[in-house]
């Protein structure tokens, strides 16, 4: 056994603080994919982080415990936790490339994934991480790294130091995340319409609406394009944080 | 702290549209495509800094003795076995691997055997493969690695449309193995409507996998044969190559995180490195004599944990850059050290 093979070796110092490259294959996913995919968009912050054995002592994990401060997507309540490959346990460490790795005080949206009576996790191993770090030229804090959105109609080329791709504050990452739940939610609704068993006219665009309303102000027509949606939506930034009770989610943590 | 070392990157044919997209971005000043080289771990032991490597070779491995995502166990065997050939062919390198047999045990079982293997991770999603190390940490030694794939995902060892080639996907993680870390040097676009794809890469361990049914990444890239070579070199070759080393600063500050391409455009090499502290230095090393065009950008497009282990200080704030003049690199020796200013965005 490794640990038999390791236990003679002089007590095991972490891996470099500062950059460590990772070491994955992935399918690349842009903002709007995270979005539609997470169970549950959480901004929050570590409060503590644990690394524990998995699967009966064969491997390491790490448990991540954030407190939340508000949903994007989905709720999972006021504390969050999230299970996350890899770790360091005595002198063992278990580093699994590609893995995000998270310390107490990182304040950090989260786009995560369910799968019970697992713990959630994070959506595309670590592309579902946004960091919250400080701006110094601003001194605010903004949201790292710059999201990739794709356009509706055109194909774009990504380019490194593109000064129009920069940095969002967390209130304008929100409403774009927002922006993009709500136009899910159309069109969920409206692909749902076109079944004829289960048509329900217009009553999720309405409710995609009507979210964008949370101070309960009369609702205007139901926009009739997924564009409009999105026009529409720009004011959520305006509006308070939007906690959405998820029964199923719910269940699905006390399930834990 | 941890140290990157980018060798030599050489760009046969396919690297003339990189060579041409450089030289025209240098031209124009404007945006550029994102260029990086390889990428090696390091740990920390107290105040010495050691490198993710084995001591010991052959690396012996295991291979699950289970079919999955349509690959049976002897194509999955034959898979691994090209790819540990192919990485062992690199002339500027010196690895080995030996097959020892099939095995029920999964990867991931911290267990004393590296293995490779299909499983079924769906906490794992948009992941192809992955890597997993157990480390001594005071020697830097890797004692076990094992390899996933995801059985999840449709695969072929023939090219099939529609399914990822697992050779190309084998190639990369036992890149990761032998300790290579991640490459950027490749390119991609978001689709119309939703999606990211890649367009271009020249580097195997460029993280991001092509579309399904391309095998274009079977065969290391002059960035990964460097990168190898660095771990493990063949006799002489430090001795053959020289080194550029400098800072990136931003109104007089260092800047962390700093991706730096050296560019020799009568070869076509390209070569890559990180700043790795706060003051932004940097050290390009194994680049062939010759001169070269110094580039820095931002690593703005990437989720920033799979390039740094620490990614909280890594600065991207900041518009492409070049050195003001071209840096001429000696044999087995280092060119003076130079200094890239950069501007916010």
């Amino acid at each position: 056994m490794l640990r038999t093979m390791i236990a003679g070796v002089v007590g095991l110092a972490s891996l470099a603080a500062a950059g460590a490259a990772r070491a994955t294959v992935v399918v690349p996913a842009d903002l709007t994919e995270l979005a539609r995919a997470a169970h549950v968009i959480v901004h929050g912050r570590v409060v503590s982080v644990q690394a524990q054995w998995a699967d009966g002592r064969r491997g390491v994990e790490t448990i991540v415990r954030l407190q939340a401060s508000d949903y994007l997507k989905g709720d999972f309540g006021s504390e969050v936790l999230i299970r996350v490959p890899g770790g360091e346990l005595g002198r063992y460490r278990s580093v699994m490339p590609g893995a995000p790795t998270f310390r107490e005080g990182d304040e950090v949206v989260l786009f995560l994934g369910a799968s019970p009576p697992s713990l959630p996790y994070v959506l595309g191993l670590s592309q579902g991480v946004f960091r919250l770090v400080r701006n110094p030229a601003t001194g605010g804090t903004v949201v790292t790294p710059p999201p990739l959105v794709a356009s509706a109609t055109r194909v774009v080329r990504v380019q490194r130091g593109d000064p129009l791709r920069r940095r969002p504050t967390l209130e304008q990452f929100a409403r774009q995340v927002r922006l993009i739940v709500a136009a899910e939610r159309v069109r969920g609704t409206r692909e749902r319409g076109k079944s004829p068993e289960k048509r329900v006219p217009d009553k999720g665009l309405q409710d995609a609406h009507d979210a964008k309303r949370p101070d309960g102000s009369p609702a205007e027509r139901v926009p009739g394009t997924q564009l409009q949606d999105a026009r529409d939506a720009k004011g959520l930034d305006k509006a308070p944080v939007k906690r959405v009770p998820d029964k199923r989610q719910q269940d699905r943590r006390q399930d834990r | 702290m941890t140290v990157f070392t980018q060798p030599v990157t050489r760009l046969p044919r396919r690297g003339v549209r990189w060579l041409a997209c450089l030289l025209a971005v240098a031209m124009s000043g404007g945006a550029a495509p994102p260029a990086m080289a390889y990428q090696t771990y390091t740990v920390r032991s107290g105040t010495r800094v050691e490198m993710l490597k084995w001591h010991h070779f052959p690396v012996r491995y295991f291979v699950t003795d289970r079919a999955a995502g349509g690959i049976s166990a002897n194509d999955l065997q034959g898979a691994v076995s090209r790819a540990f050939n192919t990485w062992q062919g690199v002339s500027t390198a010196r690895v080995s691997a030996e097959f020892v047999g099939f095995t029920p045990a999964d990867p991931f079982d911290d267990d004393g055997m590296s293995t490779l293997g299909f499983l079924s991770r769906p906490d794992l999603d948009r992941v192809l493969g992955a890597t997993d190390y157990l480390i001594n940490t005071t020697t830097g030694e890797i004692v076990e690695s094992d390899i996933f794939f995801n059985s999840a995902f449709p695969w072929s060892v023939s090219g099939e449309s529609g399914r990822f080639d697992l050779e190309s996907i084998v190639l990369h993680e036992t890149g990761h193995l032998f300790g290579l870390g991640h490459s950027a040097i490749g390119e991609t676009e978001l689709r119309a409507g939703g999606g990211r794809t890649v367009i271009a890469a020249e580097a195997v361990m460029f993280p991001i996998a092509f579309p399904a049914g391309n095998t274009s990444a079977r065969t290391p890239r002059p960035d990964d044969e460097a990168g190898l070579s660095s771990l493990y070199p063949r006799e002489g070759v430090t001795a053959e190559t020289g080194t550029i080393s400098g800072r990136v600063t931003r109104d007089g500050q260092g800047v962390l995180g700093a991706h730096v391409v050296a560019f020799d455009p009568e070869t076509g090499a390209l070569v890559g490195g990180f700043t790795v502290n706060a003051q932004g230095d940097f050290t390009i090393a194994r680049l062939e004599p010759g001169s070269y065009l110094l580039r820095a950008e931002p690593v703005d497009d990437a989720d920033l944990d799979s390039f740094f282990d620490d990614a909280r200080g890594v600065d991207v704030d900041f518009r492409v850059a070049y050195h003001d003049r071209m840096v001429s690199v000696p044999k087995g020796g280092g060119a003076p050290a130079v200094e890239i200013k950069v501007v916010r965005k």
